[in-house]
């Protein structure tokens, strides 16, 4: 099976991938940046944090990504890769667990509202990145236990029998980033065609939030 | 008596965002300067709730207060004032887009 990032055209994909991610995050975030300001809402706050969060986790990821790359390219440069990939899956546990934290949070803090959230969420981000750093594996089976955790909460805490469609988005939201961990931190390799799919459709799922997100914020 | 129920109702529910919302507009619709006396009384808030959300207003810079030439005060909405109630709407609707 060939290197992850052996062929140049899976570092295009994943550069242009990432970068419209990153800037459709971001742009989510400083799109809703008027909205809270007028109103200090706890929700916005927590809405906009995860938008912030996951852009620098798919930065990171990204980056990641890229250090594992030039061990198949650049080999006339010594990187290493032995700190410098524990270090990179550091932050993109710290920042995709902050991300998942803000935004189960964001819909529930009107049940559960506690002074200590950012606290025992950033607690528990910083001992999922040492997770994480340790085992990749690890990692992925933690961002789906709080894909579990979000599902659970949504049902207990809000007690709502119909359909939600915004937390089939969330789930989305969730189940791309988890596609996306797979498809960089995986040690098997998909066929390019898919993976240029899966990204596809994720970009696809992002502009669609944006495009929700901008229909308030005119 | 119906609708009065029905009022009375609907403000005992309004949320933090709508209690702002009904004070901003109290102030703009009373061609942007009251005191704060009837402003507490048009608010139906006690007056404990009322100078929380006053006080709240202020700081977030969405009110001012400002003097006349015989040193009484009026409240008035600034820049920003304007804008949250102009806003509304579409905040409301963010909020309730995505369950926030």
């Amino acid at each position: 099976m060939p290197p992850m990032f052996h062929n140049p055209l899976w570092f295009v994909t994943e550069l242009g991938y990432t970068l419209i991610v990153i800037f459709l995050c971001f742009l989510i975030y400083f799109k809703t940046k008027d909205m809270y300001d007028l109103t200090k809402h706890k929700g916005i706050y927590y809405f906009r944090n995860t938008f912030l969060f996951f852009g620098l986790a798919y930065m990171f990821r990204f980056v990641f990504g890229l250090i594992r790359m030039t061990d198949q390219w650049l080999d006339i440069i010594y990187i290493p890769r032995g700190t410098m990939m524990p270090i990179m899956i550091l932050f993109t546990g710290y920042f995709s667990t902050m991300a998942l934290l803000c935004l189960i949070y964001s819909t529930v803090w009107k049940r559960y509202s506690s002074k200590d959230f950012f606290i025992a969420a950033n607690i528990l981000a910083v001992l999922i990145a040492i997770a994480a750093a340790i085992s990749p594996e690890v990692f992925i089976i933690t961002q789906a236990i709080l894909l579990v955790v979000a599902i659970t909460l949504s049902v207990v805490l809000r007690k709502k029998s119909k359909f939600s469609k915004v937390f089939l988005l969330y789930f989305l939201l969730f189940m791309f980033w988890i596609i996306s961990l797979i498809l960089v931190l995986g040690k098997w390799a998909l066929s390019f065609e898919l993976k240029l799919l899966l990204e596809i459709i994720s970009i696809g799922f992002f502009a669609f939030l944006y495009y929700k997100v901008s229909k308030w914020t005119k | 008596m119906l609708q009065i129920q029905r009022h009375l109702e609907q403000m005992r529910k309004r949320d933090r965002l709508g209690v702002i919302y009904d004070i901003l507009k109290t102030i703009r619709d009373n061609h942007n300067s009251i005191k704060t006396t009837p402003l507490l009384r048009y608010s139906n808030l006690s007056s404990q709730s009322f100078s929380d959300y006053y006080k709240e207003l202020l700081s977030k810079e969405l009110i001012k207060e400002v003097k006349d030439k015989k040193g009484k005060k009026f409240v008035t909405l600034t820049d920003k004032g304007f804008k949250f109630l102009e806003k509304y709407k579409l905040i409301l609707g963010f909020i309730d887009e995505f369950e926030l």
